[in-house]
């Protein structure tokens, strides 16, 4: 971590996407960082955390409560003359877009570079949208990288490309990008830039002053496309003019590996500066070549503005891509999927028969057992998730979920969750739901994501006297995404106040609070009775500290954890626990056909004792 | 030099599986060699299976290597080993840890773990060269369960054929895992060394 801010120009190391973009940030001297944790670019705003609060680094850094926050406070520090960068992953870029539209118009003054960590294959997301459409949508240039190296170097530029265009640049990575290490040489750090806030009513978005900014911005963009003409991130690698591939991003790096592993020849037109596009470039490379294949995940986004491109240039080289349904688009791409779209250009076969081991892994098939994401053993939220089964049962009742670790109630055994869509949305389809439906309606949210999005669905919720019941699952912290600080808790790095959510939430009107510790089962389950039959909007603070958090400080401090156990002469067989409850810890023993609890992954939180109705389990003595 | 040298490592989320592939990935690096290492995080990491691709050599692009092209498969467990197992060439090298973490969906199905010696017949399948090893087990005796991944690193390094001297390794584990724990690590390495050479 260390080696991230020192000034050891030409030393060669391993980092990650993440903090490779982290180190160009340093680089170009960034005063300001922000963000709002989200996979895959937490990484980036936990570098910095960890740069700002154990390393020294005397910039400015914050987890801010949303997107569209965290891109206004670095656009604030980008007003006041210095370099800002704030990250954010693919959904969290729509939360920002309100602010990042009209920044657009405003221009900056610091370098601005805004972060988008896509998801291809929605591995940690609720959708894989393709933001590259934001660059063209809002008018920012936007830089692609294809390594870790790149990463460094783009994001470098990309401050210097803010400045002389006057707007923010967008630095779009994927997953593959953000979450692989890779080769490194590090190069010299600048300076910071000194604050200086110039006064300036172009940034007043009147419509009066938005009329000229739009047609600013369009002046802007030009003098964009002639940096992208010229960039040294957009190169051309001639070897064959029978094929030539226009390619960006992760995939060029697939490209590559493809046409080795099937050993043929092609020229490369990469594209790393791809907003605005260097159209000239591409028509020449078009020109140079007999047939050209585009190469890219997603969206056919390059592949149509290439299209465009040859035909304003009335160029009539053939152009493969999606059209042609050679390359998927859903999901992210591999080197096995762009030679297979090579094969079909060229005619070349891959070297391997998939169609024989796709056979043999059937039987193997057989012997695999799935082993999804669970909630931890000793999570507060299978509690939660318990209670509200108890509280409820026999009624049909409706569920939103949300976007956090408590998103896998939505699996056997508790199946809470008639809809999860984005951030805050528990919330605010319950305020419709709940306005139509005579049946209960609860939504769940963390604490995290209910500062970031929830309260104002619950202010609407008051206002318009919905009958539902909200429950905050308080953890006191960002779990799912890596224990990042939640406004609610002390727990991590905090400069202000936390904020106490049930003054919160009575702030917000709500007459009705409860709240609860969910390990203390039988008085939580009659508290979500009560919340669920009150009418009008009641809300469940239900608060116990995440368990895996806490079991790392436990390990840290070296504090015993104990174990819970299960008595054989008492186990009856029954399953109430396993069925109800599903702690990852339990094993059932198909032998005595009794339960056990499995010592390594049991944290001790002792909730199953409550729930086991034989009263076999017990608490073993911690061993002096 | 190696062109490129493909490894995927395999397990259960929060039992190492992205510290052996630190190492190595550090290592690869003191030898002079390209890396690239892909891991996902965030809700697939939960306790949920877990793997992650190590790739090194002088030509190293992607992220990840397609099915049947890797050189070397690591295990840290067995279900998780053979849902992997499409990832290594015939000719290529399994390592894997014998010691089973039973999902909760075979205590909710009530069904059996397989037996070791399907799921190692199965294996020869896809791969002939496959050895086996109870490093939770070694772990274990050294009196430690958490350095069973450095055991089966140990173990990796003696049959996967990886083009990296052991005494670099070494030098990583030192430099990776705090100072109190460095000759405990250093031993399991050895230890799940000398375990399989003997095979």
């Amino acid at each position: 971590m260390k080696q991230i801010l020192e000034d050891d120009v030409g030393k060669k190391t391993l980092l990650m996407g993440n903090v490779a973009i982290v180190r160009g940030a340093i680089e170009a001297g960034v005063s300001f960082a922000s963000t709002y944790p989200g996979t895959p670019a937490s990484e980036i705003g936990d570098t910095f955390a960890a740069l700002s609060s154990r390393f020294g680094w005397t910039g400015y850094f914050e987890y801010s409560t949303n997107e569209a926050v965290a891109l206004e406070a670095a656009a604030g520090a980008s007003f006041a003359g210095v370099r800002a960068i704030c990250s954010m992953k693919h959904v969290g870029a729509n939360v920002a877009a309100d602010p990042l539209f009209s920044l657009a118009y405003t221009g900056i003054d610091g370098g601005l570079v805004v972060v988008s960590a896509d998801d291809p294959s929605c591995w940690s997301s609720q959708n894989e949208q393709d933001n590259r459409h934001y660059a063209v949508h809002a008018g920012l240039p936007m830089l692609e990288p294809s390594s870790s190296q790149d990463a460094v170097e783009m994001t470098r530029s990309a401050f210097e490309i803010s400045e002389k265009t006057r707007e923010p640049v967008l630095l779009r990575t994927t997953t593959r990008i953000a979450h692989t290490y890779g080769n490194v040489v590090l190069g010299p750090i600048q300076e910071r830039k000194t604050p200086y806030f110039e006064r300036r009513i172009s940034r007043v978005m009147v419509p009066s002053n938005a009329r000229p900014a739009h047609l600013r911005l369009l002046e802007n963009l030009k003098l964009a496309k002639e940096l992208s003409e010229n960039s040294k991130f957009n190169k051309t690698s001639m070897s064959d003019t029978e094929l030539g591939i226009i390619t960006s991003g992760i995939s060029y790096a697939y490209t590559l590996d493809a046409l080795r592993w099937l050993d043929i020849e092609a020229s490369i037109l990469k594209l790393g500066m791809s907003y605005p596009l260097p159209k000239k470039m591409i028509s020449n490379f078009i020109e140079s070549v007999e047939k050209v294949l585009v190469v890219e995940e997603l969206d056919p986004w390059l592949e149509t503005q290439i299209r465009a491109i040859a035909q304003v240039n009335a160029l009539n080289t053939p152009v493969y891509g999606k059209e042609q349904e050679l390359l998927p688009l859903a999901f992210e791409l591999s080197t096995k999927h762009v030679a297979l779209a090579l094969s079909k250009v060229t005619g070349k076969p891959l070297p391997i028969d998939y169609t024989m081991t796709n056979e043999k892994f059937e039987t193997a098939k057989e012997l695999l057992v799935s082993r999804p994401p669970q909630l931890c053993a000793g999570c507060p939220h299978r509690a939660s998730f318990y209670a509200i089964k108890q509280a409820t049962k026999g009624q049909e009742v409706y569920v939103g979920n949300d976007i956090g670790c408590y998103a896998l109630g939505i699996a056997p055994p508790f199946h809470l969750g008639d809809w999860l869509v984005c951030m805050g949305a528990s919330v605010g389809i319950a305020c419709g739901t709940a306005q139509i439906v005579d049946n209960p309606v609860i939504a769940v949210i963390g604490d995290s994501t209910f500062f970031h999005a929830g309260i104002p669905a619950l202010i609407n919720a008051v206002q318009n006297n919905v009958n539902f019941t909200l429950v905050v699952l308080d953890n006191l912290t960002t779990a799912m995404t890596g224990h990042q600080p939640s406004p609610g808790s002390k727990l991590g790095d905090m400069r202000g106040t936390a904020i106490k959510i049930d003054e919160l939430v009575r702030g917000c009107g709500v007459k009705d609070i409860y709240k609860t510790d969910p390990y203390k089962l039988e008085e939580t389950i009659q508290i979500f009775e009560d919340a669920i039959k009150q009418d009008g909007p009641t809300v469940v603070i239900a608060r116990h500290v995440c368990a895996l958090f806490l079991d790392r400080m436990k390990r840290k401090k070296g504090i015993k954890i104990t174990h819970s156990r299960v008595d054989p002469e008492k186990c009856e067989g029954c399953r109430t626990c396993i069925d109800e409850f599903s702690c990852v810890a339990f094993v059932w023993d198909t032998i005595t056909n009794q339960m056990m609890i499995e010592e390594v992954l049991c944290d001790g939180c002792g909730v199953c004792i409550n729930v086991c109705p034989c009263g076999a389990i017990y608490k073993e003595e911690a061993k002096q | 030099m190696t062109e490129e040298f493909n490894v995927l490592i395999a397990g259960v989320g929060g039992t190492g599986v992205l510290t052996i592939a630190h190492i190595l990935g550090s290592s690869a690096l003191s030898t002079g060699l390209q890396v690239v290492q892909s891991e996902l995080h965030g809700m697939s990491q939960r306790g949920g299976s877990v793997s992650t691709h190590l790739r090194m050599g002088t030509h190293i692009y992607g992220p990840t290597f397609p099915e049947g092209t890797g050189d070397l498969l690591v295990g840290m467990e067995p279900i998780e080993t053979i849902r992997n197992i499409e990832s290594v060439r015939y000719t290529g090298v399994v390592v894997f840890n014998t010691y089973e973490i039973r999902p909760l969906s075979l205590s909710i199905l009530k069904k059996d773990y397989p037996s070791l010696d399907l799921l190692i017949q199965e294996m020869k399948q896809f791969c002939q060269n496959v050895y086996s090893i109870d490093a939770t087990k070694i772990a274990k005796e050294l009196g430690a369960p958490i350095v069973a991944n450095i055991v089966l690193l140990g173990a990796a390094m003696a049959k996967g054929s990886i083009p990296i001297d052991s005494e670099i390794v070494i030098e990583e584990i030192k430099n990776t895992v705090p100072e109190r724990f460095i000759d405990l690590n250093v031993q399991a390495f050895k230890t799940g060394f000398e375990a399989v050479s003997k095979l």
